[in-house]
């Protein structure tokens, strides 16, 4: 016979485990909880211009001094890429985009968009050689799109429209987003939907 | 029975140890999967002189592996605590000064979830380095029975899940207070 002290021990140490991760799933949506509802929380699709919709045109000055009208008056598809310098995933994907802009160029434009003094910025433009891009501080821009996490992308087409944009965390997002964009679709996740769908349909049939 | 024969209990110290084990190793991990991306989190601390920057990384990281790895086997488990607690006073001096100098939106580096720094985390690190410090300690000798090792396991899966809810609550924490502002 089994020490029934034996048993109700096991049973608790079972129960303390099992509460331990309902814990941490509660904090966790919490956390999603408090993303959504601050002030600039914002996931994609909720806010900001919706993917396909003109985006509104906003008048930038480049780091060189130059005027910029981002979504108006555009002759190419134009890449705008929200970065900081104190964000290390946008350090690790500024070599991405550089090749993006290399390997694209024909028909895009990328353009690095962030805001705050110009002094925080300097050094960050100096160490990364950001002058082969145009560099803008804008914080009405970010507001436009409702920036609330970085590095995030937005496509726009010539024509001033937003073609695709998302939060970007690898070389994959920053490619899927482009590809979403050549197969006219609105997000990655629009894109996993999708070609997840197919094979769900065909093991039905 | 006295609270030191509790705390020094074989089953008590090796539950905290596995537990602390396995944070350091995963941490280790993290960091040198994607080394690049801990680079800049360091270099944003502003800190270490630029050409040092990879270097240390690396060698953070894999102090940090080899503090894990050691704490498990007996004969090395000293020095790997005392790897341990240098690795936490490293990275929660650096924490600490960068809060001071009003560097609060930078991310921490630990891995994971852009967790930023703040005063939390420098109390999560203190508890770390007190448990490394407690899992180094002598313990009292006495043979262990199977059901022994069923309480180490559960001890560590407890402490592990202790661990994640206070990183999340911590990475919760900018947001709430985006929230009150």
């Amino acid at each position: 016979m089994i020490d029934p002290m034996l048993i109700s021990i096991v049973a608790l140490w079972l129960l303390v485990i099992a509460l331990g991760v309902c814990v941490i799933a509660l904090s966790r949506q919490i956390g999603i909880l408090y993303e959504r509802v601050a002030p600039m929380g914002a996931l994609m699709m909720d806010h900001g211009p919706k993917v396909g919709e003109l985006a509104p045109p906003v008048e930038v000055t480049t780091w060189e001094g130059r005027a910029l009208t981002l979504g108006a008056g555009m002759t190419k598809s134009t890449l705008i890429f929200f970065l900081s310098p104190t964000c290390p995933v946008c350090k690790k994907l500024l070599p991405i985009i550089r090749s993006v802009q290399a390997r694209e160029g024909q028909w895009l434009d990328v353009v690095l968009a962030s805001d705050g003094e110009r002094s925080e910025h300097a050094a960050f433009y100096a160490k990364y050689q950001l002058a082969d891009f145009p560099y803008v501080l804008s914080q009405p821009l970010g507001m436009t799109y409702k920036i609330s996490k970085l590095p995030y992308c937005v496509l726009l087409d010539a024509a001033g429209a937003v073609r695709a944009k998302g939060l970007v965390n690898s070389r994959e997002q920053v490619e899927s987003l482009l590809s979403a964009f050549e197969h006219g679709v609105a997000s990655v996740q629009e894109h996993l939907d999708r070609s997840l769908a197919v094979p769900a349909i065909l093991g039905k049939g | 029975m006295q609270a030191s024969q509790f705390i020094f209990d074989p089953v008590i110290l090796h539950g905290v140890n596995a537990a602390l084990s396995i944070i350091l190793i995963l941490g280790a991990l993290t960091k040198l999967r994607d080394i690049e991306l801990f680079r800049y989190a360091v270099e944003n601390y502003r800190l270490l002189p630029a050409p040092t920057v990879l270097p240390f990384a690396w060698a953070f990281a894999l102090a940090e592996l080899l503090a894990g790895l050691g704490l498990v086997v007996e004969p090395l488990q000293f020095w790997a605590a005392l790897l341990g607690l240098g690795v936490m006073a490293v990275a929660t001096g650096g924490v600490a000064i960068s809060l001071r100098r009003g560097l609060d939106r930078i991310e921490c580096g630990c891995g994971g979830s852009g967790q930023r720094i703040s005063w939390g985390l420098v109390a999560r690190n203190a508890v770390l380095a007190a448990a490394i410090a407690l899992s180094a300690g002598d313990e009292a000798a006495r043979p262990l029975a199977a059901f022994d090792y069923f309480s180490v396991a559960a001890i560590a899966l407890a402490l592990l899940a202790l661990y994640a809810c206070a990183n999340q609550l911590l990475a919760n924490q900018p947001f709430l207070k985006e929230i009150h502002s």
